[in-house]
């Protein structure tokens, strides 16, 4: 009844703390989290920093199938993760006459060493030629930037010079990281991978060694975390379920047609396949070994039927059907760019005919020898033993410690491209693109290299208009920034 | 106001922050910590809510109200219920939050703290500041100290960048 007298309306800048901080704990992406500590003190002071969980780089023992168990000495790699963003102008950029997109996608890749690296999201080569007008410093606070996926590699601990064998896909074809945050506080976990020989394996945290999944098809082709499990697909489309004990469910019997190549992509909450189907050749009838693909099918699992079922349109979806990880986007991040559409890698490998020279800028390199790199410890398990120093690029400045705002990507090794004395519009897309992907427009059926199709080609380069800041003064080394 | 009954039901009146009135059963007000504890200890008929506006009041009764009609049938028209419930302009949902976290009607406010969190996820920290309207209240120093590390930071208006 006298209730009333002393409460006031509450402007949202006074918003109570405790509301605060139940809103920052839905945040789960490290992108959110950054940018949410940096709106102002109160804000900053409601959430921690962003952990991973668990901590990487990882160590896990390698390789996954260990052949002579009693006499070989036990070897570790180091898990390592790489994510994909997307990157939109600011709220109420003026659309101008120059304006193509207005999505960017690049994938970041932190290495055991701490390095970050910006990779092409579809073929994880190294970007290095960026243009003359790229902004020095890319302030995540000036654009909307957004997570889209996750995915994880595996390093090895101490050469330091990669030779072709050591490369994660060398060994292991995809691996992925599973956080069971529901069961209990200590942020379980397991790790899922498929070799080179297309054998399934996982580890869980404590585990000595890596468990091969006898029970499961031979010829597993990938791998995705969907609705917080395990799938597995094998080349004929048989898909498989995993629990927590990874205890099988078949999910979709095998497909009657298509070829060896499947990827799965989540979109919109479901689960779809895509089929990459080789051409034929006429005189061998064997499939052409240059991956030659001549059509791309696409389905979308009912789970009650247990059935893949195919469709004919994405709507307004673009897939991204990679090889260590597959992802959607919705075409209405980039404005008039096109939906309905798959970019799809072919072949296995990343670097299908780079030199030596393009490999040591790979996805997995820049492991120079350095005395504060993470040591091996004796012990078998793998825990996570590394040191606080290799989280200091996302858990802002080591100057000023947790309060410190801002962190860097810095892409070194960056080389200034002849493209930006336009010697030819393609010639700026080589490195980046090459005949081995491609896009597939649902729509027409078409198909083919981007170097075809360069409009599909803008929402992964050139960095858009917006990015680039004419007035930067030209710099031999670029940085993103973090807040 | 007396305490006034209709039956076995016990009715309660709710005052908005315009001094509109809501008239309900007291059973749906016991779903809110604060107006349960306040009708059980206090024995109040009428509970003014300067606070918060009738138009929010208005919302979140109609929630109380689907929330108490729940059932295992139903479930699932709850959930779409739920799903238009915070489809709303940003302000509004704010407003909603704040009242309910006010309330502290537990299961709506973790809904609609995700809601929010969904909806500020994409956006820059400019375009968060501004919704929020929450001035920056770093130090100079801080700022100056970022500033030196990245140039651009924290300059001009955000609009100005895109140039």
């Amino acid at each position: 009844m006298h209730m009333g007298s002393g409460i006031v309306m509450i402007p949202w800048s006074d918003l109570p703390k405790e509301l605060v901080e139940r809103i920052g704990k839905f945040l789960d992406t490290h992108i959110d989290v950054l940018r949410f500590r940096a709106v102002c003190t109160t804000w900053r002071s409601s959430l921690p920093p962003f952990k991973n969980s668990p901590p990487l780089p990882l160590k896990i023992p390698f390789p996954l199938l260990n052949l002579n168990p009693d006499t070989a000495k036990p070897e570790f790699y180091h898990l390592i993760d790489s994510t994909v963003y997307l990157f939109q102008p600011p709220d109420g950029a003026a659309p101008t006459a120059n304006s193509s997109c207005k999505g960017w996608l690049i994938k970041v890749i932190k290495t055991a060493d701490g390095k970050l690296r910006v990779l092409n999201p579809l073929t994880d080569r190294l970007i290095k030629d960026l243009p003359d007008n790229m902004p020095k410093v890319l302030n995540l606070l000036d654009f909307r930037v957004s997570q889209v996926c996750k995915s994880y590699h595996v390093q090895s601990l101490n050469n330091s010079r990669l030779s072709y064998g050591d490369y994660d896909v060398g060994y292991v074809r995809k691996i992925l990281l599973l956080t069971n945050h529901a069961e209990s506080e200590t942020n379980n976990f397991s790790i899922m991978a498929i070799d080179r020989g297309d054998s399934l394996y996982y580890i869980n945290l404590g585990d000595e060694k890596w468990t091969r999944l006898k029970n499961a098809s031979c010829f597993i082709v990938d791998i995705i975390v969907y609705k917080g499990n395990f799938y597995a697909v094998d080349r004929y489309g048989e898909t498989i379920k995993f629990d927590n004990s990874f205890n099988e469910t078949n999910v979709a019997s095998r497909l009657s047609y298509g070829g060896r190549k499947k990827r799965l992509v989540e979109s919109c909450g479901q689960l779809f396949l895509v089929d990459t189907i080789l051409g034929v050749d006429k005189n061998t009838n064997a499939a052409c070994p240059d991956w030659n693909i001549v059509e791309i099918k696409m389905y979308r699992l009912d789970e009650e039927q247990h059935e893949w079922i195919e469709v004919v349109t994405l709507g307004d979806r673009i897939l991204f059907a990679c090889n260590d990880c597959c992802f959607s986007v919705s075409s209405h991040d980039f404005d008039d760019c096109r939906g309905n559409c798959i970019y799809y890698v072919n072949g296995w490998e990343y670097y299908d005919d780079e030199s030596d020279d393009d490999l040591g800028c790979g996805c997995c390199c820049g492991f120079n020898d350095d005395d504060n790199r993470p040591t091996i410890g004796d012990d078998m398990t793998y825990n996570s033993s590394v040191s606080d120093d290799d989280h200091k690029i996302y858990d802002f400045d080591s100057k000023s410690g947790d309060d410190a705002i801002r962190s860097s990507i810095s892409y070194d090794n960056h080389k200034i491209n002849d493209s930006s004395s336009k010697s030819g519009l393609v010639h700026g897309y080589e490195g980046l693109f090459d005949q081995n992907t491609c896009v597939f427009n649902v729509e027409d059926g078409k198909l083919g290299s981007l170097l075809s199709f360069l409009e599909y080609a803008e929402i992964l380069w050139p960095p858009p208009y917006w990015l680039t800041r004419q007035d930067q003064a030209h710099s031999d080394s670029h940085e993103i920034t973090e807040p | 106001m007396a305490s006034s009954t209709t039956g076995e039901k016990k009715i309660l009146t709710l005052k908005g922050g315009d001094n509109e009135e809501f008239i309900l059963e007291e059973s749906l007000v016991l779903q809110s910590e604060l107006l349960k504890n306040m009708v059980k200890e206090e024995r109040v008929s009428s509970i003014p809510l300067p606070s918060i506006k009738s138009k929010t009041l208005v919302k979140i009764i109609e929630y109380l109200k689907k929330h108490a009609e729940l059932t295992p049938s139903n479930k699932e028209e709850f959930k779409n219920f739920e799903k238009e419930f915070v489809n709303v302009v940003l302000e509004e949902l704010l407003d909603i939050t704040v009242a309910v976290n006010y309330l502290k009607i537990n299961g709506l406010l973790e809904f609609c703290c995700q809601a929010v969190a969904d909806r500020i996820k994409d956006k820059s920290v400019e375009a968060v500041r501004k919704i929020f309207r929450i001035e920056s209240d770093f130090t100079p120093e801080e700022e100056s100290e970022f500033r030196k590390e990245t140039p651009e930071a924290f300059e001009g208006d955000l609009d100005d960048t895109t140039n």
